[in-house]
């Protein structure tokens, strides 16, 4: 009876054990740790957190994702300014952190900081939005969407609501931004070789839905009735259109697709107001970071291109999807 | 006599022009002192320092400080500029947009040869200057209307050569220049400081320094006293369009990029600094170890709030409310 | 319009309306190229999106006139339309409305206090107060965006995208909010007071006006004003992001300087604030409908601001050049 009991208690005491260091290194961890988690240090620097919600639930995810993990995460915005992220990036090799996140607020200007930190030990991972070519050899991975993969989402879920022929309008983002850029490049790379379409105009309005609704309503008052199809590189800004549109008596006539859904962007699909959008989780994205970060910290090898799933949502498969938090 | 070139209704005017002062008793640590309540900016700019070392233990270390020489060195290439226009009373806000078109004419060129990159990208700085100074003089309108309306403009102008784009560099030597250091100090540091100390040799020691701080207490007896005013105005918008050129093409130097939006809101920053040092609106009074303190504790406050981890939305509220408690503490002081 | 009281000079009322002839000119070759231009339709879009511009501007007027500048209303705009919408579905929409103009208020209070009675300088403080709202907003938020779930099932759309009589609700606030303020300053003491402390204080000080309240009635119309201007954008979008006005305060400027309205203060009119504001929203809308890109109406506002100032006061020292 002793011997049973002792042997059933060594039996929890090790299987104990077994399930305490699994928790220690979760399963997307497969190798051996060289250094523990919680000695991991973390420098973000990201683009502009107060912006919209998938910044900013980007920004919680990492918070609180590295506190859950045990690691220490300095998380630093520049709101934009890539001479500030720059200085950013200076700040965080200063305080000799193990690896560096960076979302670039310019994909070549941050080239250059980038390659010093590489060449002062510090591997950095790329998030969300490219880097610049130049700065590909410089970085350990990059982490994030396939954003011109997405535009051709877009083009192709708009060709589809079109029966591939019509006019369509584009809602672009901030300028020179490379998310921004990318997605119409990938727009246009199934748009263009429709022959039924053809696009009208492009303007940006920098992810702000007030602008979008009232780039469009320029739209309207441009080419009025002509407009079949719209394409806004966000669901945030799909949705000022849609306003807009709305309010010119326009609804159903005209088919928006966005990128990037948002909540009010699942709403809307649902409501059939829109036709639909690539899904885009920022939750998604600042774990995987956080995961190839710490990869890469532990000098585990890691895929150079790390991207997350963006699939289409449209009305027709919206009950897969869960309701977007941000 | 109303001068044609001064907002008397938003400032109080104070006369407190530096004059030529004769020896007084003081001794070192009079001078010191007296120096000082003078540039009551540099007690600030101590306490914050002594703050921010406590706070992070990377805050006080050759690399990091000499990161803030960097990073303020471009507001305080504007800053420079800038305290000379407000000494004559002026205002200049199109540095922000001038640093941006000589960002990008500065890497954008460079197709043709670094040669003619910077030499573009000077030269637009200073035509840029020129313009704003002649209207100034030759129209009549006020600095802050003429320069708001360049600020707008020039933008434009900056949009127009990039088409929205960023533009790469592509000459080595134009990215190598970014990273030559003398120790851990960096050569934009050093260009920094040298200008600095240069245009303070100049507003304190030459006949076109005393002049600035005559047209900028008194226009009409400036005039009298036989200041060639117009000229005096034109040739500081130069200069406040040189050094945006110096601080576009050392930025671009820094990024190997120039985006169309650089610069944003770097004119605020700047008069922010500028006013912090102890320049005042009106004109007539400022100096530029004035203007370094207030460039220098603006660059302090941002990286050791980085460095303290402080949340982004909170150091805006932070630097709002350091400007207004400067502004107060200033007018307390000189009640006195 | 005061010109009409002395005998008409044709060269010298070319050159004291010559901004309203050149924007004239301006429409002419505008309507030329395209149809669309001076359609009824056209014309009341363009009020309509220079509504929440003009609405802050009227405040903004009675700032300038006496003398003082305000940076803040771009980040207040931004504070004051993520509140509206915040609140509209936590408190509805009524009490929503009530505590953003009282916030409008606030801001107001803010400025007039620092400038009005300690007098400091307003370029500098509105701009601390551009930085700080800034970052009010970004906490009050923590960076999220805020939106109204279900904009068609509420009354509070009425504000931003309602007709009355065939013409949207937010042009009518705008005129109608001029109308009233214009005849708040020409007729009124509490009028001739604002104008006297913006030109020349110290004697206004003499003739018994407490020049410190009125400085700190300016910011406080400006602040409520921005607030309207809210509801407006509030109301339009049914959403907001935490930078929404950014940008705003300088083109309120702009509008403001481009009607007329000196900014060294003691002269302008609420009219000559829509004016300019129109003369902004015309040239925008104008430009776009003759195909150029958003850019190319910065180079033209660059022209036309400092073109138009010139023309000003040219005219009132009677020649070109000084």
């Amino acid at each position: 009876m002793k011997t049973t009991f002792k042997l059933l208690a060594a039996g929890v005491l090790a299987a104990t054990s077994v399930m305490a260091s699994a928790a220690d290194t979760p399963d997307w961890l497969d190798q051996p740790l060289n250094k523990p988690l919680s000695e991991i240090r973390i420098g973000v620097t990201q683009n502009n957190a107060g912006v919209d919600s998938y910044q900013t639930t980007y920004e919680k995810t990492l918070k609180s994702y590295s506190e859950e993990l045990g690691v220490q995460a300095i998380v630093l915005d520049p709101q934009g300014d890539p001479a500030r992220q720059n200085n950013q990036i200076q700040d965080l090799i200063a305080q000799q952190v193990d690896v560096l996140i960076v979302w670039p607020t310019n994909a070549k200007a941050v080239v250059p900081w980038v390659h010093r930190a590489k060449a002062a030990g510090i591997p950095v991972v790329i998030t969300n939005s490219q880097i610049d070519e130049s700065g590909r050899p410089y970085i350990a991975a990059f982490s994030g969407p396939n954003t011109r993969e997405e535009g051709r989402v877009a083009g192709r879920m708009l060709t589809k609501a079109l029966d591939g022929k019509g006019n369509v309008v584009v809602i672009n983002g901030k300028p020179g931004y490379a998310t921004a850029v990318n997605r119409e490049k990938g727009f246009y790379d199934v748009v263009k070789k429709e022959k039924g379409i053809k696009v009208l105009d492009a303007q940006p309005a920098d992810w702000n839905r007030a602008k979008a609704q009232s780039v469009m309503e320029n739209f309207i008052t441009k080419y009025g009735k002509k407009i079949d199809g719209v394409f806004a590189a966000d669901d945030n800004m799909g949705v000022g259109a849609l306003n807009a549109i709305k309010a010119a008596g326009l609804g159903g006539k005209i088919k928006l697709v966005g990128a990037t859904n948002f909540a009010v962007g699942y709403d809307a699909i649902k409501a059939g107001d829109y036709y639909g959008s690539v899904v885009q989780s920022p939750v998604t994205d600042a774990k995987n970071a956080i995961q190839v970060a710490i990869k890469v910290a532990e000098g585990q090898d890691v895929p150079k291109l790390s991207y997350i799933d963006t699939p289409p949502i449209t009305q027709d498969n919206i009950d897969k999807f869960k309701r977007p938090v941000f | 006599m109303k001068s044609a070139t001064s907002m008397d209704k938003t400032m109080n005017r104070s006369a407190d022009a530096p004059t030529l002062e004769a020896p007084t008793g003081r001794g070192i640590a009079g001078e010191a002192l007296h120096w000082i309540s003078r540039h009551p900016i540099w007690l600030f700019l101590a306490a914050c320092v002594i703050f921010f070392s406590f706070g992070s233990p990377y805050f006080f270390t050759p690399f990091n400080l000499s990161n803030i020489l960097v990073q303020s060195a471009f507001i305080g290439f504007l800053s420079i500029g800038m305290t000379l226009i407000m000494i004559n009373g002026n205002i200049d806000l199109t540095v922000g947009s001038t640093l941006a078109l000589c960002a990008s004419l500065a890497v954008g060129l460079q197709d043709y040869g670094l040669v003619v990159a910077i030499a573009g990208a000077v030269a637009a700085g200073l035509l840029l200057g020129l313009l704003n100074g002649v209207i100034v003089v030759k129209t009549g309108v006020h600095s802050f209307i003429v320069t708001l309306g360049g600020l707008i403009g020039i933008r434009g102008l900056v949009f127009v050569y990039t088409g929205e784009n960023s533009l790469s560099a592509t000459n080595m030597s134009f990215l190598d220049f970014g990273m030559i250091s003398f120790g851990p100090i960096s050569i934009i540091a050093v260009l920094f400081v040298v200008l600095m100390l240069a245009f303070q040799w100049m507003l304190s020691r030459t006949r076109h320094g005393r002049e600035a701080y005559a047209i900028g207490g008194n226009l009409s007896a400036a005039e009298n006293a036989g200041v060639k005013v117009s000229r005096h105005i034109v040739i500081n918008f130069v200069i406040s369009g040189l050094m945006a050129a110096v601080a576009g093409i050392t930025m671009a130097t820094q990024m190997g990029a120039a985006t169309p939006n650089l610069g944003t809101n770097y004119e605020l920053w700047t008069v922010i600094a500028v006013v912090l040092g102890g320049t005042k609106l009106q004109g007539g009074a400022g100096s530029l170890w004035g203007t370094l303190g207030g460039v220098l504790t603006l660059g302090v406050l941002r990286n050791g709030m980085n460095l303290m981890h402080v949340q982004p939305f909170y150091v805006l509220v932070i630097l709002g409310l350091v400007l207004i408690l400067a502004l107060f503490v200033d007018k307390q002081i000189n009640k006195e | 319009m005061e010109t009409l009281m002395k005998r008409v000079n044709l060269p010298q009322l070319a050159r004291q309306q010559g901004i309203l002839i050149a924007f004239v000119i301006f429409l002419a070759v505008v309507a030329a190229s395209s149809d669309t231009f001076l359609t009824t339709g056209n014309i009341l879009q363009v009020l309509r999106q220079a509504s929440i511009l003009g609405t802050m501007a009227l405040g903004v007027t009675f700032v300038v006139i006496c003398g003082r500048l305000d940076l803040s209303v771009g980040s207040a705009l931004s504070l004051t339309t993520v509140l509206v919408v915040d609140l509209h579905d936590k408190i509805g929409p009524g009490p929503a409305i009530l505590v953003t103009l009282v916030a409008g208020l606030l801001v107001g209070v803010v400025n007039g206090l620092l400038i009005g009675y300690v007098r400091l300088n307003s370029l500098i403080v509105t701009l601390g107060m551009l930085s700080t709202l800034q970052g009010v907003t970004l906490i009050y938020t923590g960076g999220k965006n805020v939106s109204v779930a279900n904009p068609e099932a509420t009354w509070f759309g009425f504000f931003g995208r309602g007709h009355f009589l065939d013409i949207p609700v937010p042009v009518w606030i705008f005129l109608g909010g001029a109308a009233v303020l214009g005849v708040i300053l020409a007729r009124t003491s509490y009028g001739r007071q604002v104008y006297a402390v913006g030109g020349n204080e110290t004697a206004s000080r003499f003739s018994g006006v407490n020049a410190r309240r009125i400085v700190f009635s300016a910011y406080l119309l400006s602040g409520l004003t921005t607030a309207v201007a809210a509801v407006i954008m509030g109301s339009r979008v049914m959403g907001s992001q935490n930078n929404v006005g950014q940008g705003y305060e300088l083109q309120v400027l702009a509008g403001i300087i481009l009607g007329g309205t000196s900014l060294l203060g003691g002269s302008g009119t609420l009219l000559k604030t829509v004016i300019g504001i129109a003369i902004l929203g015309f040239i925008e809308n104008g430009l776009l409908l003759l195909g150029y890109p958003y850019y190319v109406q910065w180079l033209v506002t660059w022209a036309v601001i400092i073109g138009a100032v010139w023309l000003d006061v040219a005219s009132k020292r009677g020649r070109l050049f000084v």
